[in-house]
């Protein structure tokens, strides 16, 4: 018996010691989650919301996230997570109109713009605060003012190279900010990387006001300005607490909520900002957002009432309930399509034949039957595209029927498509060398490319092969300077607007000496200097014009791609949350959401 | 002597039987082992009769008729795209079958000749490799297959390369993308078959029989061919069967992280990936596939269980 | 005793050393890096570089392995190179103890489960309630958790509405890290995920039992414990089971390192906040030094769960022996 105990614990010994080395890996600094207070309410779906303030239960809207946020830090922010929670922390400049895409006034009251159009002079509110949130005592404080320099020091810091931002490429449209985000850090000295930084046009005139000179006069910039790389930063925080300054408790915000958890992949959690200056206005008062990565469970979370809305930050509605969603009577009332600024759309690598033959990229353009593809298989309600930009990117062509109309009317298409072919000297598909079409992993695609695939096969009589790759190595190969022998002749991709305007569409995906994506198309001159002429003019209309002449060379002349469809997010709302102003680019204003509170007790069975 | 010549004509005459003739006579016995058995020769027959069999090619689509519940178009009905389930579930078993086999025979093959080696020469030689084969036994096969599958698939695009890489690259876009998988798998999993094999062989290596033929004069090529090699063959295979049903779960689990098949080849990993997310509204797509593998795996693991059972000493006793 | 647990442990570090270096190797073979692109963008060239500096990417290989293990000797495991600003270790003391919790209660559930109902199989043999737990057994085994997780969710969750439909009910902080406080609703979040989860392992298991507690029963001392006039429960669990447990055991230690490093498909499923999907996720984003973490924390696990599993062996049959 005795040499039974020993070997007990001899067992339990090495079980609790395994346990203890798992549980005891060591962290490079405490961090401060882990001291989060014990009163916070559980990772789940009874929202047994702790109340530090009154008797009530705070109100409450329950979202859900469709990743962790890689990043909430607006220079480093990319994913539409991160830019969504970005929106609530952080006050951009400027904001966007939801109809028209303008820019509104936001942290900015007003701004000038200079004769030649080169500086744009931006006044500020002056009743913004810097806010923090004390973990501890589950507190909010007030911190400061947001001042102009502020604003200043986040777009230096964006633009810095040393902050390594994947968006910086935004901002090259001011002054010397190309020239300081390109700089090799291995050959200046702290003096010429500083003689850099003052180089670039951005400068605080005084607390509440900030001047911009850029390279050329950019009648969009204001529309730059709302991006979250450009926004008011708390300086002394990030330098402080380095790369961990977004963590809750060190966070230094000025937006309508405050960041109160961040349970990395688990779980975000906010609370409305007494400082900001409209908070009078702001009904919710806490938001919580687990993090669920499927869209099948998320959209069961829905169905069960454990949350309100479905779509961003989470993810939509699942394709294949759509059709049942739609012919619910009760479903079908909670559904809302909203435009999103993204096209899908094949592109082709020019320099490898047969698509080097714009007859060819004409063909497969045309055969694909875009609204039979969007009714039955993505089903969002999406519109068919025939131009590169989306409605709503000033300066698109997307509702001039000309450009392009032989890719909306299948019976057209087809005919023009199998003229085309015969054309170029493969008539009825014969003689086509084989056509390979490859797409990143990924369900959806994986379906719209089946279904292309034999809508080719039908319509043109060429059988395409598909190939897939993961993201990482897909966009690898699809760089420039990767060989063309490891490109296929057709690929997938999607382009979401950073600022509505064709600028950021046109011109930097597709410019064919400068843009700076690293995807690039067959050599356009005259494509080029349409775009080249667009970006330093002043007059909006004529703008309008010139980028629709490019638009119909980019798709007639060129079919540089062949663009399939305009995305489009399917949002669900519960019927108590009556007012959800929703904006087709990133982000929506929760201060601006209304709820019936009394509604959703009583659906949730609560009090 | 009446009595005796009576009594003797009354007694049984029990069969000549061989070990094999004994094991598979065992195995016949076993009603649950046989209707395994059964299955698969089914399964076989209709993936290599696919073509004639399956009302539908597995590749066309319809769109017009997505998600289409079973009906008379379509007796299992019809998938996202429109394409029939029916037609490629039973074409999906051409994938599911040639990934369990072809990792199963490379995983008993590698197996095989490791732990014939190791177990037969003995001494130094087996402790080293054993010990090689500890080390292997830790490592964590998930990963190194989905890294092995990611490799592979960002191989997949270098045209330029050598010869028996192009070659292997070739073949495995020609097979829809199959090759690959089942040399990740098969290439990791034979460290359980090896173990088992050397195992054998020892046990074996000391037998009469085998001191018999090398004091006859037996070189030891002949030794391992003809008196080893059929003995522990038996055990081996039977293990492995037994490790079939996994392989195929292991494809399914590949394809639903997107590091299966290339679409438009239907396995029914793929086919479940498609299908789960539409598991509340149209569940039908997943109803094919998903009763293909359950029916799959469970004729694999009774036909493996009666196998093993069959050549188990031990139990012909019962 | 002791020493051959040390020796076995001082053994395998070498052994994880040259995983560390084949999982670095294979990596680095693979195309394409963790900064090549941002979401649905790629980056621009400078960007790139940039951040590969950052990262000491663009020093060559051999110094950068070297960098690798020297951090590793300091127990630091490096930064995420994907989820900028957190390091690996602060995702694995994150992420991992909600993988524990859930694999954990799997194989517990599991043996639960299956040891009894591969006894009654056996000790039953070719009644009804053998065919029942064999057919029980087999199915719980070919019924990919792919397709029970989905089912039970939009069947418990959602039309029944028994139990919640997916997230994991741990409040955080955890007791000594990871022990989470048994609230109920920290139960009733678990039961779905534990149950497709376990239902799998739980069949492996039963099969396992009955096949080796029907060749344990024949064997001569189990005959001579009956003739000496002991009660069959006595029999069976006394001197039966603990010979038959054996090759249980023995798929038990990989089964609980594979379960507590988190199921990729449960806790995908689930949107339960663990370890699982940094193994597909982290490879897809090139996040070097998260899947070397992760890829060392599984083999870790491993090898302490096979160093488990022998000294259980030596538990159950004194006649092994280790020095």
């Amino acid at each position: 018996m005795s040499s039974k105990l020993r070997w007990a614990g001899v067992v339990g010994a090495i079980v609790i010691l395994t346990m203890v080395l798992a549980a005891c890996a060591p962290a490079a600094t405490p961090t401060p989650e882990v001291i989060v207070e014990t009163v916070e309410v559980p990772v789940v779906e009874t929202v047994e919301v702790p109340v530090p303030v009154g008797p009530e239960r705070p109100i409450t809207l329950d979202i859900s996230f469709s990743g962790d946020p890689p990043t909430l830090d607006p220079s480093l922010a990319t994913d539409t997570t991160s830019v969504w929670v970005d929106e609530q922390l952080f006050i951009g400049l400027t904001d966007l109109d939801s109809e028209t895409m303008e820019a509104i006034p936001r942290l900015a009251t007003s701004w000038d713009i200079s004769a030649d159009g080169t500086v744009f002079t931006f006044h500020l509110r002056d009743d913004v605060k810097w806010v923090h949130y004390d973990v501890l005592t589950d507190t909010i404080e007030e911190v400061g003012p947001v001042t102009a320099q502020d604003v200043v020091y986040g777009t230096l810091r964006t633009l810095d190279p040393r902050t390594a931002s994947p968006y910086a490429y935004v901002l090259y449209v001011i002054k010397g900010g190309e020239a300081l985000n390109t700089a090799d850090l291995e050959e200046l000295t702290e003096e010429e990387l500083q003689a850099l930084i003052d180089e670039v046009g951005a400068k605080a005139l005084d607390d509440y006001t900030v001047e911009f000179t850029l390279e050329y006069a950019a009648s969009y910039f204001p529309q730059i300005a709302y991006m979250w790389v450009m926004r008011a930063m708390p300086q002394a925080t990030i330098e402080e607490f380095g790369e961990e300054w977004t963590w809750p408790g060190n966070m230094v915000s000025n937006g309508a909520y405050v960041l109160t958890e961040w349970s990395r992949g688990a779980m975000l959690r906010f609370k409305k900002n007494p400082y900001y200056y409209d908070a009078d206005k702001a009904q919710i008062e806490e938001v919580v957002a687990p993090v669920v990565g499927e869209s099948s469970t998320n959209f069961a979370l829905y169905e069960a009432g454990e949350i309100d809305i479905t779509g961003d930050p989470g993810w939509g509605v699942p394709l294949p309930d759509m059709d049942r969603v739609r012919a619910d009577p009760v479903l079908s009332q909670e559904l809302t399509i909203l435009p999103r600024l993204c096209t899908y759309y094949y592109g082709f690598i020019h320099t490898k034949p047969p698509m080097d033959n714009v007859l060819v990229r004409k063909a497969f353009a045309a055969a694909i039957d875009r609204v039979a593809l969007v009714e039955n298989v993505t089903k969002g309600g999406q519109t068919p595209a025939h131009s590169f930009a989306c409605p709503g990117i000033f300066g698109n062509a997307a509702d001039d029927l000309t450009i392009g109309s032989y890719l909306l009317d299948i019976e057209e298409g087809k005919t023009k498509a199998q003229e085309w072919l015969a054309e170029a000297g493969y008539p009825n598909c014969e003689g086509l060398p084989e056509v390979t079409l490859m797409h990143n992993v990924s369900e959806a695609h994986a379906l719209i490319a089946q279904a292309i695939q034999e809508m080719w096969r039908e319509n043109l009589g060429c059988t395409v092969k598909i190939e897939t790759m993961e993201w990482g190595a897909y966009l690898g190969m699809l760089q420039e300077d990767a060989p063309d022998a490891d490109k296929p002749h057709i690929f997938r991709l999607g382009w979401c607007a950073d600022y509505p305007d064709q600028q950021n569409w046109l011109g930097e995906v597709f410019h064919t000496t400068k843009s700076a994506n690293r995807i690039k198309l067959g050599p356009a001159p005259d494509f080029d200097a349409l775009l080249d002429e667009a970006v330093l003019e002043g007059d909006p209309a004529k703008r309008v014009e010139l980028y629709n002449q490019a638009e119909r060379l980019f798709i007639d002349e060129y079919m540089g791609v062949a663009p399939i469809y305009y995305y489009t997010s399917v949002n669900m709302f519960k019927p108590y949350v009556i007012e959800h102003p929703t904006n087709p680019s990133f982000g929506w204003h929760i201060n601006d959401w209304k709820i019936d509170w009394e509604a959703k007790k009583a659906a949730r069975g609560w009090e | 002597m009446a009595v005796a010549e009576r009594a003797a004509a009354a007694l049984p005459v029990r069969k000549e039987r061989s070990p094999w003739g004994d094991a598979f006579y065992q195995l016949t016995r076993n009603r649950v082992a046989v209707s395994g058995g059964i299955f698969i020769i089914i399964l076989v027959l209709l993936a290599l009769l696919a073509q004639v069999v399956a009302p539908y090619t597995y590749y066309e689509t319809h769109v017009i008729d997505n998600y289409m519940r079973p009906g008379s178009k379509y007796s299992l009905g019809a998938d996202a795209l429109g394409r029939d389930v029916l037609s490629r579930t039973i074409y999906g078993i051409r994938i599911s079958l040639s990934v369990a086999v072809a990792a199963a025979t490379v995983s008993l093959i590698i197996g095989i000749v490791y732990g014939l080696t190791s177990g037969y020469l003995g001494g130094r030689v087996d402790e080293v490799m054993m010990r090689m084969v500890d080390f292997l036994y830790g490592l964590p096969v998930i990963i190194v297959v989905i890294l092995l599958q990611v490799y592979f698939k960002a191989l997949g695009r270098r045209e330029a390369a050598t010869g028996l890489s192009d070659l292997l690259i070739k073949a495995d876009l020609a097979m829809g993308g199959v090759l690959f998988i089942f040399i990740a798998i098969g290439a990791l999993n034979w460290i359980g078959m090896a173990r088992i094999a050397r195992g054998q062989t020892l046990a074996y290596k000391e037998k009469d029989f085998v001191m018999a033929a090398r004091a006859v004069g037996v070189g030891p090529i002949g030794i391992i061919f003809r008196h080893l090699l059929p003995n522990i063959l038996g055990p081996c295979v039977v293990q492995e069967t037994l490790y079939i049903p996994g392989y195929i779960l292991l494809e399914a689990f590949l394809s639903f992280i997107g590091l299966g098949v290339n679409p438009p080849t239907p396995s029914w990993g793929i086919m479940i990936q498609e299908g789960y997310q539409a598991i509340r509204s149209y569940p039908h797509v997943l109803l094919g596939p998903a009763l293909a593998l359950t029916l799959t795996v469970l004729a694999f693991n009774f036909l493996g269980d009666g196998l093993r059972d069959a050549f188990d000493p031990v139990m012909r006793g019962t | 005793m002791l020493r051959y647990i040390v020796r076995r442990l001082l053994v395998s570090i070498p052994v994880l050393i040259l995983l560390t270096f084949a999982v670095f190797a294979l990596m680095r073979a693979i195309p394409g890096g963790p900064f090549d692109f941002a979401g649905d963008k790629s980056l621009p060239a400078s960007v790139v570089a940039n951040m590969e500096r950052k990262y000491h990417l663009d020093e060559p290989l051999v110094k950068q392995y070297g960098r690798y293990l020297w951090d590793l000797l300091h127990l630091d495991m490096g930064p995420s190179m994907r989820e900028r600003g957190r390091s690996v270790n602060d995702i694995v003391k994150d992420n991992f103890p909600v993988s524990f919790q859930l694999g954990v209660m799997s194989v517990a559930l599991a043996v639960m489960i299956g040891i009894p109902m591969g006894i009654v199989a056996a000790l039953k043999q070719n009644t009804w309630m053998d065919y029942l737990a064999t057919f029980l057994a087999v199915i719980g085994v070919a019924i990919p958790a792919l397709v029970l997780a989905p089912v039970l969710i939009w069947v418990v969750g959602v039309m029944l509405g028994w139990l919640p439909a997916a997230l994991w009910g741990a409040e955080r902080p955890f007791y000594l890290g990871f022990i989470p406080k048994p609230t109920p609703n920290f139960f009733r979040h678990a039961i779905l995920p534990v149950v497709t989860l376990g239902t799998g392992f739980s069949a492996a298991i039963a099969r396992l039992t009955r096949a080796a507690l029907l060749q344990v029963i024949r064997e001569d001392y189990i005959r001579t414990a009956r003739a000496k006039g002991l009660r069959e429960r006595v029999v069976v669990i006394r001197h039966a089971l603990k010979n038959s447990l054996i090759p249980v055991v023995t798929i038990i230690g990989p089964l609980f390192a594979a379960v507590v490093t988190g199921t990729f498909v449960v806790e995908q499923m689930f949107a339960i906040p663990g370890m699982g999907k940094y193994f597909v996720t982290a490879i897809s984003q090139r996040d070097y030094p998260v899947i070397m973490g992760v890829t060392l924390i599984y083999a870790t696990l491993l090898v302490v769960a096979n160093l488990m599993v022998d000294m259980t062996y030596a538990w159950l049959d004194p006649r092994i022996r280790y020095e």
